[in-house]
């Protein structure tokens, strides 16, 4: 059996609030709270096989945008490790390590923020790629008018600044700076969710493409199941920093087996819905600050239990390549500990 | 008030011929150009369109609220039998907030981050309506319960930047119904937030809509909101509406082929993986839209005839079914 592509094992990232001058004052005299640690991802798995698409989703805050910089190396994991083609990837030698990081490259969501105003396209786009030496500088504009070509804007656009596009042109101008250094994994950090329902389906049709031409590999993240589901081959289902549910899209969305999921799928729009009576899941995403015990999810489960109060139930196998993290998907028959 | 009773039968907006148009010194772009509709009391419309269509620039439009250098050029505002088109300055103010509210994206943008939310819910109820402090702050309490937010007293005393974006829209919410309105304008109110409070709050909405009377014009890019939510749709493109009809006509066989377009782009109506069935090109420029039907140039039904600009042609005995389309889709009833 080959290696995964991507690999994370038991990947936790913390991020914590240092005290400012006056509660250090107020910590002297004895008055201060401790500091502030959020446990954006905690103790999470992750593989990702070559030609993969994987789907990401969850809430805001989840911690679904944290993994999703872990995975393609923006952010150094506060544990475990990060494996590339089965080799780990966070104590490489400088300059194997620069290497690396071109062959996973992110798109991200807002394509007015991601992109330099003062840059001219053909240098967004062409930068990285003149820097690492992968090309020479006098072949940068012919390399960038391919790059345009290949996400389908003009190159004779290339003198331009990013202002004078449109949001959907940017997304593409974003799409060709990612693609610039020929990545084999893309990570896609809800890239579609700022465009219009017309735009929004023109760049999904440009991943679509781009994977089968170019072989990629894709951990694509986003909030909105509809397009998740249309593009993933498998989905990992997040909440409160911990995966609840991953499988192969098909069976996910067929049979969710976590509550978490069932109601994310409940609430997903549908454009067939009749004027329909919504049953909501109750409350809101507990603050990451001071998650509940136990499951992180019992506070809003319909099904919660008195011993989801208690422990956190861990990630299980319930049939091939699904997994749950769920009291109600326990092994029946387990022996006592 | 006193002409309402003789007006029961009428709708309670109508929105006749509304142009708002925005004078720039490279043209004048013409945000809203011709829009009808109407609405009846406690009927929720759906006002559907991409960016720049001119969805939201109607519900200003309706409010008095487009900022200068726009204004209403053309066409009436009925709201209740009175024209709000021209309705002096003073008076606009007092039915805002009273009988229309609006409640927009963004709820920071509406609510005043240095004042507790009993102050600001209290200062909306005692603009309109003189009963008392201890009064106000009763009714205040009543409508954050009724939005679905638990320890109401907690919640009074807390600052805007103490809630989450889900609870500041619900308290948003709440002070655009607090005074009972009879008409809430609604620009993407769910459009930020999760599934999950967003099913929340669409649930509070119906009901509070069933329990009051109110009449909503929900604003919104997502079909799939409307598709739960709204009795009737108006799908507006480049500042006119194209097709209007109820939820089901408009969703379950469009007559305009823009209409047919987006939800055909939406990815639970595609096989799983496939390539999306997308409309070509990008919605026109506000600045020198075409003559003539402005969708043809990424219409496939497009010919010469498009080059006149179509009617919004009606259904015999149906006059709020209709498409502005020289060829609309045969399978229209």
């Amino acid at each position: 059996m080959t290696a995964p592509l991507v690999e994370l094992a038991g990947v936790s990232r913390r991020f914590v609030r240092r005290r400012d001058l006056a509660a250090r004052i107020a910590g002297l005299v004895g008055a201060g709270g401790a500091e502030e640690v959020v446990h954006a991802v905690d103790r999470v798995d992750l593989a990702i096989e070559p030609g993969e698409v994987v789907g990401l989703v969850g809430e805001s805050g989840c911690g679904k945008s944290t993994l999703g910089r872990l995975a393609v190396g923006l952010l150094p994991p506060s544990e475990g490790e990060r494996r590339w083609r089965g080799e780990p990837i966070d104590r490489l030698p400088a300059a194997r390590a620069r290497e690396q990081q071109l062959r996973m490259q992110m798109i991200f969501q807002d394509p007015y923020a991601s992109l330099d105003p003062r840059q001219r396209v053909v240098d967004i786009v062409g930068e990285a790629v003149v820097a690492h030496g992968r090309i020479a500088k006098r072949q940068q504009v012919e390399y960038v008018g391919l790059m345009l070509n290949r996400v389908g804007l003009d190159p004779t656009l290339m003198r331009r600044y990013p202002h004078q596009f449109s949001g959907g042109q940017r997304a593409r101008i974003g799409i060709a700076r990612a693609l610039a250094v020929q990545p084999e994994f893309l990570v896609c950090d809800e890239s579609v969710a700022a465009l219009d329902v017309s735009i929004q389906a023109q760049v999904l049709n440009l991943f679509i493409d781009l994977r089968s031409a170019l072989a990629l590999t894709y951990l694509f993240i986003s909030h909105d199941l509809s397009v998740v589901r249309h593009l993933s081959d498998r989905v990992v289902v997040m909440y409160l920093g911990r995966v609840v549910e991953s499988g192969t899209a098909d069976a996910l969305f067929a049979g969710p087996a976590h509550p978490y999921t069932g109601a994310l799928i409940a609430e997903a729009g549908r454009v067939e819905a009749r004027k329909r009576a919504y049953r909501p899941v109750v409350g809101e995403i507990p603050s990451p600050l001071a998650p509940p015990p136990g499951c992180h999810f019992h506070p809003r489960c319909p099904r919660a239990m008195p011993r989801c109060r208690e422990a956190a139930p861990p990630l299980v196998d319930i049939a091939p390549g699904r997994r749950v993290a769920c009291w109600l998907h326990e092994a029946p028959f387990a022996p006592p500990a | 008030m006193s002409a309402t009773a003789a007006m029961r039968d009428e709708p309670l907006l109508v929105v006749d011929g509304l142009c708002t148009h925005f004078p720039t010194r490279a043209g004048v772009v013409k945000a809203v150009d011709g829009v009808s509709f109407s609405l009846r009391r406690g009927e929720i419309l759906g006002l559907v369109g991409e960016s720049g269509s001119g969805k939201s620039i109607t519900g200003y439009s309706i409010l008095g609220l487009v900022d200068p250098p726009g204004r209403v050029v053309a066409g009436s505002i009925r709201y209740d039998g009175v024209e709000l088109t021209t309705l002096p300055g003073e008076a606009m103010r007092r039915l805002r907030g009273n009988r229309i509210s609006m409640v927009v994206q963004d709820p920071m943008a509406t609510l005043n981050p240095v004042l507790r939310i009993d102050r600001q819910m209290t200062e909306t109820i005692l603009a309109h309506d003189d009963v008392g402090e201890a009064l106000a702050l009763e009714r205040a309490r009543d409508a954050l319960l009724r939005v679905g937010i638990a320890s109401p007293d907690e919640r009074l005393r807390a600052y805007p930047h103490q809630f989450s974006g889900g609870m500041r829209q619900r308290v948003a919410i709440a002070i655009a119904l607090i005074n009972r309105p009879d008409l809430v304008i609604a620009d993407e109110p769910t459009t930020a937030l999760d599934v999950t409070i967003q099913g929340q709050i669409l649930h509070e909405v119906q009901t509070l809509a069933r329990e009051t009377g109110t009449a909503l014009v929900w604003i919104t890019h997502d079909l799939t909101v409307v598709a739960g939510l709204a009795d009737r749709v108006c799908v507006m493109y480049a500042g006119r509406i194209v097709e209007q009809g109820t939820t089901a006509q408009v969703l379950e066989s469009p007559a305009h082929p823009y209409t047919r377009g987006l939800l055909d782009s939406v990815p639970a109506r595609n096989a799983r993986g496939a390539r999306l069935r997308q409309i070509p090109g990008m919605p026109p420029a506000p600045l020198g839209l075409p003559d003539g039907c402005a969708f043809r140039e990424r219409c496939p039904r497009a010919d010469e005839a498009c080059v006149a600009d179509p009617p919004m042609r009606g259904t015999p005995g149906d006059p709020d079914r209709g498409a502005r389309c020289h060829h609309p889709l045969d399978d229209a009833p």
